[in-house]
């Protein structure tokens, strides 16, 4: 199959997917029956309600309904939001990219150091450094970020005072732009905390696949040709074993940043940090329908498009899957 | 002198279930421009002697006794900068699998590019130039450098891996197995062409197989292996009309000749010792069908039986086995015909 | 007649003859699958950091098992002194051994109890997980055609659904407690089982003995059941192992959201509590440790044999 074939059918199927998903949303949100009465606060009258019901156009049979939903989600607009009284849209967006800002970094450090930390791992062998490894990702593997993300705030921000306690900057500081975001001194001293949070977290999976990964490898023939060929441990280690262990790794990324951006929610809750997670829950709680339904919708994005990129690098870094 | 000389080798693999001696006391030495078969049935360990050679052995197995001299170094103890220095540069590899002997991510033309470059100071257009002709030299078409491992058929991947086992002109080249995977014709092309190109570039040889055959049509020289000991060593005139141990004798029994056809194949009954506790008698005892009172008792030692053809079997030292042949088989009936 | 009687007692005999080759046979074959059961267990158990998550996991157990013999008091029972005012926020003593919350409940009850909903919640998808995840697995794999491709859509799908966020909505729309939970979680981890079931199964239907098998006319359930299962088994509880982990983690990431039921005292809602109760601007540490090392400890038990079990499904990891 050539390349652009292949991503042609990816993008296809990508799209097709995330509709699917849209559909699930959809249908869920209208299986309980009426989703304004869902989202009714106790002092709404019936008034209200029939206002509310008239501006989902509720009242609409259900295809015209799914139809205009589906307008909607091509067009990005969802129309008004209750609490901000504004158009839906630019709120989404804005608390997606501060999401972004602060998960990319995460994934990418606990990515990268994890699977170097696999590398050394399978490379340590019986020695007691593989076990503390293997004991070490374990650990970060199992403890919840939310709670790692309370005790670093507790430790750091709460009795040493070295980091802010929470938001995305401080109240004296006005946010101009997210491109002057990445300017900003501030804006670094307030993800540090919840970046680490994160990123230990995340670090456990790609360290533990990557040693499995790598000790499979290690008992190919080629890895023999390699030593035999007089290639210093170091190279056959990281140009030849890491590089084709690190095939299932790089399709766990994707999965991973399916996870970890769903379990953002926690970690911007711990910190109050103006994320997609937290905005969608706060929707919820708000009852806030249009954002709370387009923020799902943008992290779903986000995921399908992540495991998209993931599998165009899969399929860069694996010349067999190419043939096929 | 010779150009590898394995002298007293002991190798043991470590396994929860306690020790595996894999190599036994093996001795042997190959000569410049000789070529040295070692045959065995499966797992008496002619992998882990080849591997040996080469450092290569997985981590729980080691070299607990011996010296492998090579050129004047004792690949056994010398430093590992010297040891890689050697590596592919003076002695090259063929691995058992021709099919995963190569690295599925990486170009057949960069793995051989890699070979050169690790260890000539040439320019990478340089390396690849060469690469190409090496390739052409085993019968593929220059484009295949540019080709993944998978986009080859087994044949081919086993051709563009003796152009890479050529490509620094090594003084010894080690095959282990270098045919298994492939199909009949096939094997004889890769065999046929083991053996001209290593004369081309005037290298050793020292091919693994558990085909005897093989052995005669290529070699000089055959060490035949029997759970984890040497038991019969010499030239390939001496061992295969005098054979001097019981097993060989068996071996050369074993595959058809042509008039006889499969009925003639000769299959030897009953197990290999158990390496775990390797037997402190003759080790092909429990199979031996010329067996005596005192091969239950004593180990025999390889002992010069001509010029330069050694054995270790008590029998053979005072009688002619191989005149014997017929009457044991028959009357024993051990050896079983199919 | 005499003949008759002849007859009967050969048939008898013969029957008899079968039963005890039946019987026979049958014992070997439990033989067989106890010696079977026997090496995977040392394997396991050969693995020391999985024999310290067995421990560890037993001890769990054993708590959740006797909660209200062990733990003191009720979880949401009120702490009061002799002049019946609320102990709020009370350093840990031996009364309470981890202190009060500042609703002057006995924390350390609460992490006894809260022990019950890790585990059912762990448990319980672990079980739904194993289930759907291995059937569709092993259905895409053995059928193939539309029925695979359909099912591994499905997979794709879930792929594409962020987690934690769906569960959310889901705990919404159905309800807010330990049941919907276990749902919405299985719904997504359940994808993975079914992936690897499947890879398993496409390389085991390749094998000698299904191709007997079927030659010989074994129905598909036969073969399905007994030569694809046990096949599959080990990665099936592998997987529902690492589901186990995965829930209690989710199950507590949503309790602490908010998203749980009020009346059962959670690891998760303790920590919402704590969170939300100014435990961090008291340092109150006493009501934010315990909660959060007993989810981590747990979890740890359950990769810790999550381990031991994966040199059982891949060799490679084994230490010769
Ligand atoms: N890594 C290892 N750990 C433990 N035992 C091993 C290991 N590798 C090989 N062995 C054992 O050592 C013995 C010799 O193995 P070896 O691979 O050298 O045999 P071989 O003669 O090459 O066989 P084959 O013809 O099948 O390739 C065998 O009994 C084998 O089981
Ligand atoms: S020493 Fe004895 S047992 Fe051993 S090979 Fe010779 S005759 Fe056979
Ligand atoms: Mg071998």
């Amino acid at each position: 199959m050539n390349t652009k074939k292949y991503i042609l059918k990816r993008i296809v199927s990508t799209v097709a997917t995330f509709f699917a998903i849209a559909t699930i949303i959809f249908f869920l949100f209208r299986m309980v029956g009426d989703p304004a009465s869902l989202f009714m606060s106790p002092g709404m009258g019936g008034e209200q309600l029939e206002r509310i019901r008239s501006s989902f156009g509720l009242n609409d049979p259900l295809y015209v309904q799914y139809y205009r939903y589906m307008v909607n989600i091509v067009t990005l607009d969802f129309g008004v939001s209750f609490y901000y009284q504004s158009s839906t849209g630019p709120i989404v967006i804005e608390r997606m990219i501060n999401s972004l800002f602060l998960t990319m970094p995460a994934i990418l450090l606990a990515y990268v150091f994890g699977s170097i930390g696999g590398v050394v791992m399978a490379w340590r062998r019986g020695e007691p450094l593989e076990r503390v490894g293997l004991l070490g990702a374990i650990i970060f593997r199992s403890t919840p970020r939310f709670w790692l993300g309370i005790i670093l705030l507790f430790v750091f921000a709460g009795i040493l005072g070295w980091f802010p306690s929470f938001g995305m900057l401080s109240q004296d500081i006005e946010f101009r732009g997210h491109l002057a975001l990445l300017l900003e001194p501030d804006f670094y001293h307030h993800i540090i905390l919840p970046i680490a949070s994160m990123t230990f977290y995340l670090m456990g999976l790609p360290l533990l696949l990557m040693r499995t990964s790598m000790l499979e490898v290690i008992n190919e023939d080629f890895v023999d040709v390699c030593i035999a060929k007089g290639l210093t441990q170091r190279e056959v280690m990281f140009k030849h074993v890491a590089r084709n262990a690190l095939l299932p790794v790089v399709t766990a990324f994707a999965v991973g940043i399916a996870f970890s951006f769903g379990g953002n929610v926690l970690v911007e809750t711990v910190f109050s940090y103006p994320g997609v997670g937290r905005l969608m829950v706060d929707s919820v709680f708000r009852s806030d329908y249009p954002v709370a339904q387009m923020s799902f919708l943008m992290m779903a994005a986000v995921v399908l498009t992540m495991n998209f990129l993931a599998d165009l690098t899969y399929f860069y870094l694996d010349p067999r899957v190419k043939a096929e | 002198m010779s150009l590898l000389e394995v002298k007293n080798l002991d190798i043991e693999y470590q396994t929860k279930k306690g020790s595996i001696k894999a190599a036994n006391d093996v001795s042997f030495s190959i000569d410049q421009n000789e070529k040295f078969g070692l045959v065995g049935e499966s797992g008496c360990g002619k992998s882990t002697i080849a591997k040996s050679l080469l450092r290569l052995l997985p981590d729980n197995g080691a070299v607990t006794n011996g010296s492998i001299m090579f050129d004047g170094t004792d690949l056994v103890s010398t430093d590992e900068k010297t040891l890689r220095d050697i590596r592919w540069d003076e002695i090259s590899f063929i691995t058992q699998s021709a099919m995963n002997a190569l690295d599925p991510v990486y170009t057949i033309g960069n793995q051989i590019v890699e070979a050169i470059q690790t260890h000539e100071n040439v320019s990478k257009k340089n390396a690849r130039n060469r690469a190409g002709d090496l390739v052409e030299l085993v019968g593929l078409e220059r484009e295949r450098i540019d080709s993944y491992p998978h986009q080859l058929s087994g044949g081919m991947r086993q051709r563009a891996m003796i152009a890479m086992a050529l490509a620094l002109n090594p003084r010894l080249i080690i095959a282990d197995e270098p045919t298994t995977a492939l199909d009949v014709i096939t094997q004889d092309h890769i065999l046929e062409e083991i053996n001209t190109l290593t004369d081309t570039i005037n290298s050793s040889l020292f091919i693994i197989t558990h085909d005897i055959s093989v052995v005669a049509e290529t070699c000089d020289k055959v060490g035949v292996m029997y759970g984890g000991e040497l038991v019969e060593v010499g030239p390939i005139e001496e061992v295969f009309v005098n054979p001097q141990h019981p097993y060989t004798l068996g071996l050369l029994n074993a595959f058809p000749t042509i008039e006889g056809g499969e009925d003639e194949l000769i299959t030897m009954p009953g197990q290999p010792p158990d390496l775990q506790d390797p037997p402190q008698n003759c080790s092909f005892y429990e199979r031996c069908p010329y067996r005596e009172e005192r091969c239950a008792h004593a180990d025999p030692e390889l002992t010069r039986r001509s010029d330069s053809q050694y054995a270790a079997c008590f029998v053979s030292e005072e009688r002619d086995i191989g005149a014997e042949y017929e009457s044991v088989v028959d009357k024993e009936e051990v050896w079983l015909k199919l | 007649m005499e003949s008759t009687m002849i007859g009967t007692k050969t048939i008898n005999g013969y029957i008899k003859r079968l039963r005890s080759l039946d019987r026979e046979s049958l014992q070997q074959d439990i033989e067989l699958r106890v010696e079977k059961a026997r090496d995977v267990f040392e394997i396991i158990v050969a693995n020391d950091l999985a024999k310290i998550g067995m421990v560890l996991l037993a001890i769990f157990l054993i708590v959740g098992l006797f909660a209200p013999v062990i733990a003191p008091h009720e979880p949401n029972e009120r702490q009061t002194n002799d002049q019946g005012d609320w102990l709020r926020g009370e350093d840990p003593s031996i009364t309470y051994p981890m202190g009060t919350t500042d609703n002057a409940h006995d924390i350390f009850s609460q992490v006894v109890f809260g022990t019950r909903v890790a585990l059912m919640a762990g448990m319980l998808t672990a079980l739904m997980v194993g289930g759907l995840g291995t059937f569709a697995g092993i259905i895409a794999g053995y059928s193939g055609g539309y029925t695979e491709t359909a099912i591994m859509r499905i997979v794709d799908l879930a792929y594409g659904v962020p987690f934690l966020p769906f569960a959310i909505v889901l705990v919404i729309v159905l309800g807010a407690n330990l049941w919907n939970i276990v749902l919405a979680i299985s719904l997504i981890l359940w994808r993975e089982t079914a992936r690897v079931v499947r890879s398993e199964v496409l390389s085991i239907r390749e094998l000698a003995d299904i191709e007997s098998a079927k030659a010989s006319g074994a129905s598909d359930t036969r073969i399905i059941l007994y030569h694809i299962f046990p096949k599959v088994l080990p990665t099936a509880v592998l997987y529902s192992v690492f589901a186990i982990g995965w829930a209690i983690l989710a199950e507590a990431g949503l309790s602490f959201l908010g998203f749980s039921d009020h009346e059962m005292v959670s690891w998760g809602s303790m920590l919402q509590a704590a969170y939300n109760g100014q435990a961090l601007d008291q340092s109150m540490w006493w009501w934010i440790f315990p909660p959060g090392i007993c989810i981590s400890l747990l979890v740890i038990s359950v990769y810790l044999i999550s381990q031991g079990i994966e040199e059982v499904v891949n060799p490679h990891l084994r230490e010769v």
